[in-house]
């Protein structure tokens, strides 16, 4: 009995030290492989609470360029209110029917909590599922898009950033309609690489880059950013371009949720093909 | 007795505040200076009271780990990194130790030792914290030039918020 306590009293700490190192090991691989995440991140409810009611005083300080960024949102879902429905018209003998109908509809949210200096960013907004998010939905705001929905509880969302090591998205050249993916190379927040493009497609810089619509995340011809660099993978026949986003990340405020009302006939039909 | 514990405990908190609502939505962009972390954290460790026990030490540094974890959205990567520092803190202060040995009830601080021996003291500990941190975060050594440039640029950026923080505040304990 003696010597158990010797013992303790003399490793107790390297014990101690173990323990705890080994407990935030399990933390964190636990969180890579993304189980339980949601208990611990900011979507939880207790530090959720918290930074709501901070940003309630830091939004105060921002109220001039939030209101700039919501006149320019105006002027563009003016302009292009025609991009967020389906052409269904058809034509029938010599009678043109020409009908839009409703394909999107976005929920506005506000940004509670952001990062951009990790390998994996994640940003928190405050509308949940108790406004009809689902994870799995796209974000964009006024200029660009922001990320992809992954966690949900009722009143909060966390969003997967652009800026993320897993990030890949469809998006393709305005010109010309060549498609690829979207990669982040864990380097800057303002820029991203669009590679998969074959080399025979005819690309320059400063092309405007969009999303293609190839998935039901987001709508097609969403503004994402310009070519800033036309590179070559080297040994591939592919390009490698590294493309200037629009969204500024480092001061989001105000994003939109798209909820695509076609998703579940989609979803529907691709789970067909698989079974 | 008493106020040393309030003291420290008072600058856990405002510390912890700083750094999870200032410092973290705080990013320095420039083209090469980008993905820039400014951490203070690590000083609630590095100025606890000398004879402040070891396991406690390593209480308080997973406690203030798992605490900014919960707004870095990271479980488990802070806290590694403030509890190696908290286990390898006596090693460092043993390896440092002034010609005259230190003073029981004092606390590692600059009024107390002086600026450069607080400054190489900081020093260590905080590059070891943000070199493991980083590492961790990467969670793999394929980036292994990324995580030093990384750890080197946000050494000297925090460096320097620590000193303005030590100046400042000048504490005695």
């Amino acid at each position: 009995m003696q010597n158990l306590f010797q013992f303790f009293a003399r490793f107790g700490t390297t014990i101690l030290f173990i323990v705890l190192e080994i407990t935030c090991f399990t933390l964190i691989v636990r969180y890579n492989s993304g189980q339980k995440e949601i208990f611990l991140n900011s979507s939880g409810f207790y530090s959720g609470v918290l930074l709501e009611n901070y940003n309630k005083l830091v939004r105060f300080y921002r109220l001039s360029s939030v209101a700039d960024s919501i006149a320019r949102d105006n002027a563009r879902l003016r302009a292009e209110l025609r991009f967020a429905t389906i052409d269904a018209s058809f034509k029938r003998d010599s009678l043109i029917d020409t009908v839009y109908r409703q394909r999107y509809s976005f929920i506005s949210a506000q940004v509670i909590s952001n990062s951009v200096n990790q390998i994996d960013n994640f940003i928190t907004v405050n509308k949940g599922s108790a406004y009809g998010v689902q994870s799995g939905m796209g974000v964009i705001n006024d200029v660009g898009i922001v990320g992809i929905v992954r966690y949900i509880s009722r009143d909060y969302a966390t969003v997967a950033s652009l800026l993320s090591s897993q990030t890949r998205i469809s998006a393709s050249i305005k010109r010309n309609g060549f498609f690829g993916s979207l990669v982040w190379d864990n380097n800057s927040t303002q820029y991203m690489h669009l590679t998969d493009i074959p080399k025979h497609a005819d690309i320059i810089k400063g092309d405007s880059v969009i999303t293609s619509g190839y998935s039901s995340t987001f709508p097609k011809g969403i503004y994402i950013g310009r070519v800033e660099e036309v590179g070559y993978e080297s040994g591939s026949s592919f390009y490698d371009l590294k493309v200037r986003l629009a969204t500024n990340f480092n001061n989001l405020s105000y994003v939109y949720i798209v909820l695509d009302k076609s998703r579940p006939q989609l979803d529907s039909l691709t789970n067909a093909l698989i079974h | 007795m008493g106020s040393l514990i309030v003291k420290n405990f008072f600058r856990f908190l405002v510390v912890f505040l700083l750094q999870a609502f200032v410092l973290m939505s705080l990013t320095i962009s420039y083209p090469v200076l980008d993905n820039i972390n400014i951490i203070i954290y690590p000083i609630v460790i590095m100025m606890l009271p000398l004879r402040t026990p070891n396991a406690l030490i390593l209480l308080i540094a997973f406690a203030l780990g798992i605490l900014l974890d919960l707004f870095y959205n990271s479980p488990g990567v802070h806290a590694s990194a403030t509890v190696l520092i908290a286990f390898i803190r006596p090693f460092v202060l043993s390896w440092l130790e002034p010609r005259g040995g230190y003073t029981v009830e004092s606390s590692p601080t600059m009024r107390e030792y002086g600026s450069s021996w607080f400054i190489l003291y900081a020093s260590i500990l905080l590059f070891i914290h943000l070199f493991f941190l980083f590492s961790v975060q990467a969670f793999t050594f394929v980036y292994i030039l990324e995580i030093l440039l990384k750890t080197v640029m946000s050494f000297i950026v925090s460096m320097i918020f620590i000193l303005i923080y030590m100046y400042l505040f000048n504490p005695k304990e």
